[in-house]
């Protein structure tokens, strides 16, 4: 029972991991049609971030943190974004795809490519004991922190004027423009709020990893695209949920899998992403405006 | 008879140019110093392996993340087959016998590499030739990190993520220049069969393509096991190339340069798949020797880690900025005649483009 409770612990927090993840890069998928390759150098940069500022006191630490990344987001729309508005998909893809070299590439000039340690206050390492489970109070921020996010998110596109014209911007960017939708606007809401969430990962992931690497956002932004990919193209509800599905299910495999069988779990994990997009290649979520209709 | 030549040397300029361009690269780069020969081979290789990327995802519009796991499947086929015999025992002790006593000759196992890759081709591709857009993109990237997991964990055939050695070094800029024209000439006269056809046609509309009776799984399952086949060349050449390899050679960095390089050259012709390869594998030795530092006279320019990778990355940004279609634009190489010597309505027989130039995404923007 201990166990179980345990490993539930284990599976929600990496579950909320991955699903702040998707969302951050959701967001910018569903106005824009561009999976963001580049999410992953935020997250990187939100590490090297903490690195530089890590002298500070760890509130300035973290506000550090979070001003570089969303500054670095808007950033990254301005200059490398807003001249390919309307280019087809790959070229999205793989403009987001060499900004990403480019700026692992810097970071490995800057910094070299030596692992950076990072050290966060020191409340993230505690371990917390209830009754006979016991669990770090970096797993409980994660989850605590995630859901008071996806909570402020879903109010913010609820009750606010720009959360409104971001929902119908995702649904339909031209008729959304028609009616007087500000589409650069619209878009600049979302990268900030794409980088805010690169911030937030970006803390949760060194306080577990410790260090900085150019590297670091790499393995992030591909679980991202295959949450948001199995979540369904297009919607928030369905990447978060795709990301606690991914995340969960990590989790599941690491329990259940036979050790002879598990150095293979990232395989099996990719063989029911797989099964996952054949049995509903439009995701989980379904979102009907987004189908081309003839 | 002169008349019959012409038309031959018009509806194959296309392959025969490009073929030209090759040639010419192999015998410059065969006249340099030994690193820019070994340079001259991985550019080579490099158009192997996006020709194979594009035979795929040029003809069907539909992106993978996950070609260069035939890259894989082909050096590792080629690897367990060509290792001196005595060398396997001692490096892969655990093997089943009629491998361990194997040892092909290169063409052989070339072809076995392809084949391989066909095989395993054959497995994933009728799930996968169901799928479209960025559910295909994402399965096939799915299917990469299988391959590698495999790969890194499968001790007994691939030596996990120790390093396989001892292959043969047979890749020479002639033998590589060979293969390379080899699968220009398949990715050509697939693209120019009535197959490729109806692919390039569900490319352009794919509901005007279903109206017209073709079936689009069918047509992109033929397109996906001719790259399997052309990739998996590419692999035997970089097994036989590189002599040793791990696993991570085959993973998301050749991926996303090959993806790169197909989308630069432009991802919509042949012509945009060789010249892109060409192109960006040119650029990315040049900025890695200024990385090692550059001496101008009195000036040195002392290099540093990561600037030819920047350089190279902004490259990539700019070119893609000026020339969103790709350098070609979605154009081959055609033979035509100086408008002067056109007779009205006669001449036009190259007078066309192949495929006109229309990218419906590009003009919706």
């Amino acid at each position: 029972m201990t166990a179980l409770i345990q490993h539930a612990i284990d599976a929600v927090s990496l579950g909320s991991l991955y699903a702040l993840l998707a969302l951050g890069v959701a967001m910018i998928f569903g106005i824009m049609n561009l999976l963001n390759f580049a999410y992953g150098e935020l997250i990187m940069i939100g590490a090297y971030s903490l690195y530089v500022s890590r002298d500070l006191p760890w509130p300035v630490q973290l506000a550090v943190c979070l001003i570089v990344v969303i500054a670095a987001s808007l950033a990254m729309d301005r200059l490398a974004f807003r001249p390919f508005r309307g280019a087809s998909a790959p070229v999205l893809l793989v403009t987001s795809f060499a900004l990403s070299f480019a700026l692992q590439s810097l970071a490995t000039v800057i910094f070299g490519s030596r692992a950076k340690g990072v050290s966060l206050p020191s409340f993230f390492d505690e371990s917390i004991t209830i009754g006979s489970v016991s669990f770090s109070s970096l797993n409980l921020v994660t989850v605590v922190l995630v859901i008071v996010l996806v909570g402020g998110l879903a109010t913010f596109l609820r009750q606010t004027t720009v959360g409104v014209q971001m929902r119908a911007a995702a649904e339909n960017f031209t008729t959304a423009r028609l009616v007087g939708v500000k589409a650069d606007r619209v878009i600049a809401v979302a990268f900030a709020l794409s980088g805010f969430s690169a911030a937030v990962a970006a803390i949760l992931i060194v306080a577990q990893r410790g260090t900085a690497t150019p590297t670091l956002g790499v393995s992030p932004v591909l679980i991202a695209f295959v949450a948001t990919i199995i979540g369904g193209l297009g919607s928030l509800y369905g990447a978060a949920f795709g990301g606690m599905l991914l995340g969960v299910l990590t989790v599941v495999l690491q329990v259940v899998l036979p050790d002879s069988l598990a150095p293979y779990r990232e395989a099996f994990l990719y063989a029911g992403v797989i099964v996952v997009l054949l049995a509903r290649p439009q995701g989980l979520v379904v979102v009907k405006a987004l189908f081309e209709r003839v | 008879m002169k008349k019959n030549g012409e038309k031959f040397l018009r509806a194959g300029w296309p392959a025969i140019s490009l073929i030209g361009i090759l040639v010419v690269v192999a015998v410059v780069g065969a006249n340099l110093n030994p690193v820019n020969q070994r340079h001259t081979i991985e550019i080579l290789i490099n158009v192997v392996l996006v020709v194979g990327l594009y035979v795929f995802a040029g003809n069907s519009g539909v992106l993978s993340f996950g070609q260069m796991s035939f890259m894989s499947i082909g050096a590792y086929t080629t690897a367990l087959f060509t290792i001196p015999v005595i060398q396997k025992a001692f490096l892969l002790p655990s093997l089943p016998g009629f491998i361990g006593s194997a040892e092909l000759a290169p063409i052989p196992a070339a072809l076995l590499a392809g084949a391989m890759a066909v095989v395993f081709g054959l497995i994933i591709v009728f799930p996968i030739s169901r799928l479209s857009g960025l559910a295909a993109a994402l399965a096939m990237f799915a299917v990469l990190v299988i391959v590698y997991q495999v790969g890194i964990n499968w001790e007994a055939v691939t030596r996990g993520t120790r390093t396989m050695l001892g292959v043969p070094i047979n890749t020479t800029i002639w033998s590589a220049l060979a293969w390379t024209i080899i699968c220009v000439l398949i990715a050509f006269a697939y693209q120019r069969s009535s197959s490729g056809l109806r692919l390039r046609a569900t490319r352009e509309d794919e509901f005007a393509a279903k109206a017209a009776a073709i079936s689009i799984p069918r047509e992109r399952a033929i397109a996906f096991l001719i790259s399997a086949f052309v990739v998996g060349i590419g692999g035997y050449l970089y097994a036989q190339f590189q002599g040793a390899f791990t696993p991570a050679a085959f993973y998301t960095h050749v991926t996303f340069l090959t993806i790169a390089m197909l989308v630069v050259g432009g991802q919509r012709s042949l012509a945009g798949a060789v010249v892109g390869a060409v192109t960006v594998s040119i650029l990315s030795f040049l900025f890695n020797s200024i990385e090692n530092g550059v001496s101008a006279g009195p000036i040195h320019f002392a290099g540093r880690d990561g600037l030819s990778d920047t350089a190279l990355a902004a490259f990539i940004l700019l070119a893609l900025l000026f020339r969103r279609d790709g350098i070609m634009r979605g154009r081959e190489f055609e033979l035509r005649r100086p408008g002067w010597m056109r007779r009205s309505g006669g001449g036009a027989v190259g007078g066309k483009p192949a495929v006109a130039n229309t990218d419906p995404q590009a003009k919706e923007a």
